[in-house]
């Protein structure tokens, strides 16, 4: 048994168009999902995104490159640990004229779910008193959970989701994200793609980003932003301590009567300013925020891959 | 794979498209039966009333006595024996110019050996047509709403997916054929029956053959559309098929193979399979062909299109429809 639930190497995906121009959507993409809590899967629109999950769950063939899940190679073994994955790709998509329950009985028998688990997952998500309803007479919020009720149908020990906010108003959203956190917490292990670095960073404990169909960075949400921490230093004497912190190899920039000093540990500064004998008056830290590190990281990146 | 089987068979069901067609399926041949039957009826003493009163009305015409008269006085022009008395030639005219009763009550009986070969033929043709319709509509709603991806999300297994809604499309294509026909030849069976008709022995096993045969084309027929279907992704690409076969097709086979066009013709296959063989007209053959010189008695002209024949040509054209199918939907992506 792995620890990974996801696990691509090396795995690239072109396309042909019918002029016969490639087009690479991803490319040596490397992707690890540890087991348990919520992964982001972050990147600019049209970086591949939705192509590396199409490619995950079968709907579309790598060029090359392995896939697991659960440590077993897809799309050969799929189908021997398709029940235990989840998803939701792009828009939800479901035969309109079929009631939701309709939508989730069919989808539900065919795995031998009892039509129970239907309902069950309908008020799960809350869509009960409107599970009669045509698909087609739904609001973009309830086709989204519709569409997660679907996923909670397998039981399953892995949710992919991909921009399952899209659309949805300021509620919507807050609900969507909460059930996605409850679900982390419960032990199942959720890939959430998105855009919205916001998004991530409050319901994500790690991700990845990737740009123009690469891995960029990949690891815990808190070292990716703490990659970038720099602390506020307010001192009497500002030019003092500037010339005394880079001197000890401190990279130092001034602002508005304060510095700004990049270090790992504010006890580093400390001791340098000390040594010096200054005296701090403020020393807080300022984190960046998952936007500024996605933005520093996906800067230049074009929209739609390479060509 | 009887989840699968199971599912699809709901689906189909719960498709409200699916539904319209399967009653189209019963109500049209119902109509069609009963345009037959009405044209055949049998003539009532109401029917000969009216013909009678036609017949006096007509009789008492002036201006057919005016032409009996020129036909009394000048009885060779109307190629009645001259040299008979006034009273004969008058008989013999208005026997001649008159109207008589049968004129009025022509009406075709009922013949169930012919009609297995143009009405039974038609209807076959229209339960055909509407099994396509139900194929492709069947899973075209699954390509146009785009839950097929979330079918595969479900089972992945493309082959399985593919085969167990082709087999629900057969099925049910068969059934619906099997009932619609079976239904269409009791009644006549029972029609025929009432009006004291003598139906040539062995017509109803051929009446039975025909129709098992016809439902197996009109169900492996919508297995064609739903396999087009699954290969365009589109209802409206497998419409346009359909259309351009039914229409463009023959003037195609025309051009490109001229005198020997007769053979390839899809209808004549579908005659062929149908009906134990069919005997068509090969210009090809005739002594002279083309050059005008033509002194034949035009049996020499006459063709064997054999039944198995034309299942073959029938069974081509569906074979590589499914093996494109199954080939593009295993290795395509998935929208």
């Amino acid at each position: 048994m792995t620890d990974l639930v996801i696990e691509t190497d090396s795995l690239r995906k072109e396309f042909v168009s019918r002029t016969g121009q490639r087009r690479v959507a991803v490319r040596d993409l490397s992707l690890r999902v540890p087991t348990g809590g919520v992964h982001g899967f972050l990147g600019p629109n049209g970086s591949g995104k939705t192509t590396t999950i199409r490619m995950l769950l079968g709907l579309a063939g790598a060029t090359s490159g392995t896939m697991r899940l659960f440590g077993e190679p897809v799309p050969h073994h799929l189908p021997q640990v398709i029940d235990k994955v989840g998803a939701v790709v792009e828009s939800p998509k479901f035969s309109p004229n079929f009631t939701g329950r309709q939508n989730l009985l069919l989808l539900a028998r065919s795995i031998g779910a009892p039509d129970t688990k239907v309902d069950q997952a309908i008020e799960t998500v809350s869509l009960d008193g409107r599970e009669r309803d045509r698909y087609k007479a739904y609001s973009l919020g309830m086709k989204q959970r519709l569409a997660i009720a679907a996923t909670l149908l397998k039981d399953p020990a892995l949710l992919i989701l991909d921009e399952p906010t899209n659309g949805l108003d300021p509620a919507g959203i807050r609900e969507i994200r909460d059930t996605i956190r409850t679900l982390g917490a419960s032990g199942v292990t959720v890939l959430l793609s998105s855009h919205i670095l916001a998004e991530v960073q409050q319901v994500c404990s790690s991700a990845t980003i990737i740009g123009n169909g690469r891995t960029l960075a990949s690891g815990p949400v808190d070292e990716l932003i703490g990659a970038g921490t720099s602390h506020r230093v307010v001192v009497p004497d500002p030019a003092a301590a500037q010339a005394a912190l880079t001197a000890a190899g401190f990279t130092v920039t001034t602002a508005d009567g304060h510095l700004l000093v990049d270090a790992e540990q504010p006890a580093q500064i400390t001791r340098a300013l000390g040594a010096a004998d200054i005296w701090l008056a403020e020393l807080t830290p300022v984190r960046a925020d998952l936007e500024t590190v996605f933005l520093e990281l996906t800067s230049g990146d074009t929209l739609g891959g390479d060509r | 794979m009887t989840k699968l089987l199971l599912v699809e068979l709901t689906r189909l069901r719960w498709r409200r498209a699916v539904l319209v067609l399967l009653a189209v399926c019963f109500l049209v041949p119902a109509l069609v039966w009963g345009g037959w039957m009405w044209n055949t009826r049998p003539v009532s003493d109401a029917d000969l009333r009216q013909a009678q009163a036609q017949v006096d009305e007509f009789r008492n015409d002036p201006s057919l006595q005016r032409e009996i008269d020129r036909c009394v006085q000048h009885p060779r022009q109307y190629g009645v024996p001259s040299g008979a008395d006034e009273a004969t030639a008058r008989e013999l005219c208005g026997e001649m110019m008159g109207p008589t009763l049968e004129m009025y009550l022509y009406r075709e009986q009922l013949d169930v050996a012919q009609g297995r070969i143009d009405t039974g033929a038609g209807v076959i043709t229209i339960l055909i047509g509407l099994i396509m319709l139900i194929g492709t509509t069947f899973v075209g709603h699954d390509w146009n709403s785009g839950s097929m991806s979330n079918q595969l999300l479900f089972e992945p297994r493309r082959i399985r997916v593919w085969g167990a809604k082709a087999l629900i499309v057969f099925g049910v294509g068969l059934v619906t054929s099997v009932l619609a026909l079976a239904g269409f030849w009791a009644a006549t069976a029972a029609v025929a029956a009432h009006r004291d008709l003598k139906v040539p022995p062995g017509t109803w096993d051929l009446i039975r053959d025909s129709a098992l045969r016809g439902a197996l084309l009109a169900a492996l027929a919508g297995v064609g559309a739903y396999a087009l279907t699954m290969l365009f992704r589109s209802t409206v690409a497998t419409l346009g098929i359909m259309f351009g076969v039914s229409v463009g097709g023959s003037i195609l086979i025309a051009v490109i193979l001229q005198e020997h066009a007769q053979r390839w013709m899809l209808y004549n296959n579908v005659y062929a399979w149908l009906f134990d063989g069919l005997d068509y007209y090969d210009e090809s053959l005739c002594r002279g062909g083309f050059s005008g010189s033509y002194s034949g008695d035009g049996n020499e002209c006459m063709a064997h299109l054999s039944q198995s024949a034309g299942a073959q040509y029938l069974l081509v054209i569906l074979v590589v429809s499914v093996a494109l199918s199954v080939w593009s939907f295993r290795r395509r992506d998935v929208p």
